[in-house]
């Protein structure tokens, strides 16, 4: 026999059966993953952009439309989120614009690099006592963080370039412009956090960390040199 | 007047994504980690799930629970099939064979004529997921396609070959029996 299935009958049914398909889920409080420091770290930068006021994230949303695919990257004084989905661009463009407490890089492109892999790049230098806690490498995103014996972090991440925005949390702080090895680099200082973001032709590169600047501006130069 | 109920309302939203977030992440974990397979991809899949919903933060009705945890399970769902494309390749992997629990899905049987939960779990996946938002959340073709980022023509187009493959399904089904 044949069953028709208008929109009456799915009205009606689809909540029973999708309860019925959420039964194969463990309740919540029976679940217990433990979340990778990473994730938190992107959570709470994605916590604290919810928390600006409206009028701030209806400026990055107009600013999202001006782009055809969008990504909002948000950094924190420690950690750099990207979301993977938007990967797709590169030869791009930095449009820098300071507003009062938080910095927008918007990068544009034409060209789609769609099936681009990322090639793996890590800093030769360390600073002395530092050495690679967690690593992550995938198509898209090459994460290092790294430690000392005293708990002191450094992260650095390198992305595949997409076309799309990055958000740094300056809080009144500018963005300084440097230069290492003939790359320009955005070198931001905030508590005694050091970030600098630059890119070259294919991928975006990070580096966080309490550390000195001159000790941050070696482990650029070694990564801008390959 | 209007400026402090805003704030108000503002202040509102600022608590309740965290609280979201701190009720649903786990689940949202288990269900992407199923399609993936994969911690870090799943985990990803929760943040980008919660950079969708960033938005949409005003229609999420937290009382009824069961249907804010099905509405948060459908969007990681969509999420990470979009991944698992990516990461096999979308000429490999047809998103219209993509179904619910991606490798599991051949497990499922009919249970009986009308077990729509069964015919759902062996639907593709983007065909279930637009049925659900809108027949179970009740979300409109223009909401949906925000929220999964797609056309409106799109959301409307897998609706109907989603309740047609609805009616085969259920059709063969009934005929077995």
């Amino acid at each position: 026999m044949s069953k028709i299935i208008d929109d009456a009958f799915l009205y009606a049914n689809m909540q029973g059966a999708e309860k019925e398909m959420l039964s194969d889920i463990p309740q919540e409080s029976e679940l217990s993953h433990a979340f990778s420091r990473r994730f938190q770290r992107k959570m709470k930068a994605l916590m604290k952009y919810e928390r600006r006021s409206p009028a701030m994230r209806v400026v990055f949303r107009q600013m999202k439309t001006a782009a055809a695919v969008f990504v909002v990257v948000l950094s924190l004084s420690f950690g750099t989120v990207m979301s993977v989905e938007a990967y797709r661009m590169r030869f791009f463009t930095f449009i820098t614009t300071a507003w009062e407490e938080l910095t927008s890089i918007v990068t544009g492109s034409e060209q789609n690099a769609d099936h681009d892999k990322l090639t793996a790049i890590a800093p030769t230098y360390l600073p002395d006592g530092y050495a690679v806690s967690e690593q992550k490498v995938d198509r898209y995103e090459n994460t290092i963080i790294y430690h000392n014996e005293s708990g002191s972090e450094i992260y650095y991440s390198q992305d595949l370039i997409t076309q799309g925005e990055l958000i740094v949390d300056t809080e009144g702080v500018p963005l300084d412009e440097m230069m290492i090895e003939n790359q320009k680099v955005l070198m931001l200082q905030k508590n005694g956090t050091v970030q600098f973001f630059w890119n070259d032709t294919f991928y975006a590169y990070t580096l966080i960390g309490k550390a000195d600047v001159s000790e941050l501006t070696k482990m650029a130069e070694s990564v801008i040199k390959k | 007047m209007i400026f402090y109920l805003s704030m108000i309302e503002t202040a509102e939203d600022k608590r309740k994504f965290e609280r979201l977030y701190l009720a649903h992440k786990q689940t949202m974990f288990y269900a992407a980690n199923r399609i993936l397979k994969n911690e870090h991809s799943a985990e990803d899949a929760v943040h980008g799930a919660f950079m969708r919903i960033l938005n949409h933060l005003e229609k999420i009705n937290e009382t009824e629970c069961h249907k804010t945890r099905a509405f948060f399970v459908v969007i990681v769902e969509h999420i990470a099939i979009d991944m698992y494309r990516k990461q096999k390749r979308m000429s490999e992997v047809p998103y219209d064979e993509l179904t619910h629990c991606v490798e599991d899905s051949q497990a499922d049987t009919f249970e009986s004529e009308g077990d729509l939960s069964s015919a759902l779990k062996q639907l593709p996946l983007n065909y279930s997921t637009v049925l659900r938002l809108k027949f179970a959340q009740g979300y409109s073709d223009t909401e949906i396609a925000e929220l999964l980022n797609i056309t409106e023509e799109n959301v409307r187009q897998r609706i109907s070959r989603g309740k047609k493959k609805l009616s085969q399904m259920l059709a063969k089904e009934g005929d077995l029996e």
